[in-house]
């Protein structure tokens, strides 16, 4: 096979959280990188062609972006991410990434650039992307630097979300808290809809990837010890944070989530103080069915503010 | 009023196929406890489980709530649920908090707690349930119950690999049966031994009548529907029951004790680079197996929902397609009568029959 020139990077599910990381990682070496454009029905639809009817939106919408990234770039990275300890693990789907996409994609022969960890490998982010860069034909020093620039940079933009996300907290406006998987929350289909919707309704929008990873991991253990997986733990972690400080919350899960299906159940039985709506979403062409239930939501908490229906401004 | 004849726990652990007579054995002979072995599951079983379960929870989830909400009413004072590497893991917790919302107060022990913990918890907790424990009668119990399991696995095989060619209607299945009512009520590793020698013995010694070219069928999928006959409609002894020859790599001691992941993996590479979630190395190396050995089809089981399954459908696809196999995928949920599968089944095994003549 050629030499690598220009890595693509799908635009799906961990690179709403990585993707910088990974951009600027394959910059710092000297690589070319194209990220693939925001989200939207074309991808999903073609997508779900190829995909198994039964996988989850996220992941149909994952092998869109993964089809426009073929033609234009010499390899695509697709992370095989299992997780780095025992309790804070990804879903099952994210070690089977790589060759899932490989399988899927045979006839196209896509050249697939990846990291792999699992939790019983013991194994640190620094070590797993110091390999690829020198699989990469990098030297050492050169790419212990792009990690630490690249992780530098991933900081920062979390940071400055932190705070954006504080300074709505303070704000006195009616706040709605979006829970969920970063890659459901912040696409274009799934939860950029959604937050549409709340804004029309005069809403501020939380999000719970938005929150400090580490005191929601933290926070999370007090909810459960056994749970096994790394982003429900910060879902339910951020919300147990947040929970006084909003008015309700909207349990946002991508049909059909594995993780989801179980974890929102034991949240609505352990939350019941706050209210809360436990919406699933599926490949949709319209948004009316959506936005009848996210503003019955809406009015319910209103009215039940202002101390009943009728009393509201 | 209760009556309590002995102050031995009565310990329950959520059905899985024949299972629970190692499960029992080891109880009841190595930690000294009571088991609280559950009649066959009905529907009313199932209805249980899905009634207090999440909408989308995979299927094995329904099964298992629903055989641990039959064993409380069934006088169990400790129930056990496992953990496991994927959903399966947090099926206690949530278990456990849909349990107590329904109002039982019995004892709930989480095993994916005590996983990769120390030996030590796992001591304490046997002592718990158990305070005048034996650790050496409970590691023979262990031992003994596992080698139990074997047997059954082994025996299980011989029966789905004959029975459909029996010349004499019914034969396999009584000395089957016989088999396992006696693990049922075995009490030592002789009695376990004897039984199992016995099987054997007359299983080989019953008459077959093998057509020239017999229909061989695979079965591969995920752990639990696969292997539990009531979550997928005895899938097996249908097909059995038309004629056909039927294996099945995906078993207990073929899983936990014989070759490992990363063992297997080698074997599948032109497939998959890495492991692909806990038992889709299995499913895709038994059904490559299959392929290579010239199965005429494949039958690949899981719920309906479950992830590393489902991801391990494009591979069978490939794998189809190289080795020209028909693969039949089949999903399952709680279903209420079982007229689809038959349909489905005949079908499959029609086709696989006419394509052999037609290639003949």
């Amino acid at each position: 096979m050629g030499e690598i020139h220009k890595i693509g990077i799908p635009r799906g599910l961990m690179a709403y959280r990585d993707g910088i990381l990974w951009r600027e990682f394959f910059q710092q070496l000297g690589f070319e990188c194209l990220v693939s454009p925001r989200s939207n029905k074309q991808f999903l639809e073609q997508g779900t062609a190829r995909a198994v009817d039964e996988t989850c939106l996220p992941f149909k919408m994952y092998l869109g972006h993964v089809m426009w990234l073929t033609d234009k770039c010499d390899a695509i990275f697709i992370p095989r991410m299992g997780g780095y300890s025992n309790r804070e693990k990804m879903c099952t789907r994210f070690e089977a990434l790589p060759d899932l996409a490989g399988n899927i994609f045979r006839d196209e022969q896509i050249r697939i650039l990846t990291v792999s960890y699992d939790w019983y490998e013991k194994t640190t982010e620094e070590k797993v992307y110091l390999e690829l860069g020198e699989s990469l034909g990098r030297p050492r020093k050169q790419v212990k630097k792009a990690y630490a620039a690249a992780k530098k940079r991933q900081d920062t933009w979390l940071k400055t979300r932190e705070k954006k996300q504080q300074k709505s907290l303070d704000s006195g406006r009616f706040k709605i808290l979006l829970a969920g998987h970063p890659y459901v929350l912040h696409d274009e289909c799934m939860g950029g809809e959604l937050e549409e919707i709340l804004k029309k309704l005069d809403a501020e929008v939380l999000y719970t990837d938005y929150v400090n990873r580490e005191s929601a991991l933290k926070k999370s253990y007090e909810f459960s010890k056994v749970m096994p997986w790394l982003i429900s733990r910060e879902i339910t972690g951020a919300s147990f944070i947040l929970k006084k400080k909003i008015d309700g919350m909207i349990l946002v899960s991508a049909y059909p989530c594995g993780t989801d299906s179980l974890v929102y159940d034991m949240l609505l039985r352990k939350m019941k103080e706050l209210p809360m709506l436990n919406l699933t979403l599926d490949a949709q062409s319209g948004t009316a069915g959506l936005e009848t239930r996210v503003e019955s939501f809406i009015d319910i908490i209103r009215y039940q503010k202002a101390g009943g229906y009728g009393n509201q401004i | 009023m209760e009556i309590k004849f002995d102050e031995k726990k009565k310990i329950a652990f959520p059905r899985f196929n024949h299972y629970g007579y190692a499960i029992r054995y080891l109880v009841e002979q190595g930690l000294g406890a009571q088991f609280v072995q559950l009649p066959p599951p009905t529907k009313e079983t199932s209805e249980l489980g899905s009634r207090y379960s999440p909408d989308y929870a995979c299927a094995p989830f329904k099964h298992t709530l629903g055989s641990l909400i039959e064993a409380v009413e069934a006088g169990a004072d400790v129930l056990v649920e496992t953990g496991g590497l994927c959903r399966l893991d947090y099926y206690g917790a949530l278990q456990k908090e849909i349990i107590r919302e329904l109002g039982y107060t019995c004892e709930f022990v989480n095993l994916a707690e005590y996983m990769g913990g120390k030996k030590s918890g796992w001591l304490k907790l046997a002592k718990h349930l158990n305070p005048k424990l034996n650790p050496a009668r409970l590691m023979a119990g262990v031992y003994e119950g596992v080698k139990m399991a074997e047997y059954l696995d082994e025996i299980e095989e011989l029966y789905f690999k004959n029975a459909g060619f029996e010349a004499e209607k019914g034969s396999y299945k009584k000395v089957y049966r016989q088999f396992l009512l006696e693990m049922q009520l075995a009490e030592n590793s002789q009695e376990i031994k004897d039984a199992y020698q016995k099987a054997k013995q007359e299983m080989s010694a019953l008459e077959l009548r093998i057509p020239g070219n017999p229909v061989r069928i695979g079965i591969v999928g995920e752990y639990f529907t696969v292997m539990d006959e009531y979550s997928n409609q005895f899938l097996q002894e249908k097909l059995v029951g038309l004629g056909a020859s039927v294996s099945r790599f995906m078993n207990f001691t073929n899983c936990h004790l014989r070759a490992k992941e990363s063992t297997l993996r080698p074997k599948i590479r032109e497939y998959a680079r890495y492991s692909m979630g806990p038992t889709t190395t299995w499913t895709v190396n038994s059904a490559l197996d299959y392929a290579k050995r010239g199965y005429d089809g494949v039958i690949h089981v899981k719920s309906f929902g479950c992830t590393p399954e489902t991801d391990a459908v494009p591979v069978l696809q490939n794998i189809s397609r190289d080795y020209h196999i028909p693969v039949l995928y089949l999903s399952y949920d709680m279903q209420g009568s079982d007229t689809g599968l038959d349909t489905r089944l005949e079908a499959f095994y029609d086709m696989l029959e006419r394509k052999k003549k037609v290639l003949r």
